[in-house]
């Protein structure tokens, strides 16, 4: 709070920044997944979901459940880092999916991000899966919202 | 003056590091780099590397989200006191109630839980000149 903090005297230009693509810190890309069970949303994010880059999946997601209300399977083995925005986008879209009968699944996430997923209590909310092929077996036994099995 | 800006030093107290950002989203992430890095010459594990980044991040996006505008610059200094890493973000915001206390089952209230979580000590003072967010996190014993 110090404005007159002598070490502000030594402040210099920041030399390099590895920060200078910051529009590619996350890829998004998702894919729809049919099969005689059922169909779903294949989503893969690469890089870190954070404060800036949290709309690029937001938008992505958005725009999928737009086109048709399907379960998704959000594949994060490459995802390095997800902080709280990262973590609220998650749960509002397993709510919003909930409320329709379906499911919000994340494979592979990495060690780091389980052990946070467990500090915020978010591995009860949340399932994950070691594979895409056990998320997407999950999802396929879903009992719909309407009581009927999918065949 | 520049729009980022850094320094590192040595003091009586320990090793310093200390960087002004412009409150901008993608300021966060350059400011986590930065902390992380000193973190890691200060001998954390890569567990704790991880928690420090994801707690200076989650105190950065606050300081972001409390920023007046794009213009506003938030500072975030660390200490490395030998035992432990001595973080604090400050934000010249001018509301004394900073939004991750204004209602804690939002986001912002999860990310004030992580960072208890995440980190051994927080505190937070608030001013009329803004507010300052302290955490430590001591290094596993040798």
């Amino acid at each position: 709070m110090n404005t007159h903090d002598p070490r502000s005297t030594f402040l210099v230009p920041l030399p390099s920044v590895r920060r200078a693509a910051r529009a590619d810190a996350l890829e998004v890309e998702g894919r729809f997944v049919g099969s005689r069970s059922g169909d779903v949303w294949l989503v893969r994010a690469v890089g870190e979901i954070d404060v800036d880059t949290s709309k690029k999946l937001e938008k992505t997601i958005a725009g999928m459940l737009d086109a048709e209300a399907l379960s998704i399977v959000l594949n994060v083995e490459d995802v390095s880092y997800i902080d709280s925005i990262g973590f609220g986008l998650l749960v509002k879209t397993k709510k919003r999916l909930a409320a329709k009968g379906l499911l919000l699944c994340l494979v592979d996430p990495s060690a780091h991000v389980r052990r946070v997923l467990r500090s915020a209590g978010l591995d009860m909310v949340i399932e994950c899966f070691a594979s895409e092929e056990r998320a997407l077996e999950a999802v396929n036994q879903l009992v719909p919202a309407n009581g009927q099995q999918s065949y | 003056m520049t729009r980022a800006s850094h320094h590192s030093q040595r003091n009586t107290k320990g090793r310093i590091i200390s960087v002004r950002l412009p409150g901008t989203a993608s300021s966060v992430a350059e400011a986590r780099d930065q902390i992380v890095g000193f973190a890691r010459e200060s001998g954390f594990s890569d567990d704790q590397l991880f928690d420090i980044g994801l707690a200076v991040g989650e105190a950065c996006a606050n300081a972001v989200m409390h920023a007046v505008s794009s213009q506003s610059i938030f500072q975030v200094e660390a200490l490395d006191r030998g035992g432990e890493i001595v973080v604090t973000v400050t934000d010249p915001g001018d509301d004394a109630l900073p939004p991750l206390l204004r209602d804690p089952d939002r986001v912002g209230g999860l990310g004030l839980f992580l960072i208890r979580q995440l980190m051994d000590r927080l505190s937070l003072d608030m001013s009329h000149e803004g507010t300052r967010l302290t955490m430590s996190r001591r290094k596993p014993a040798a």
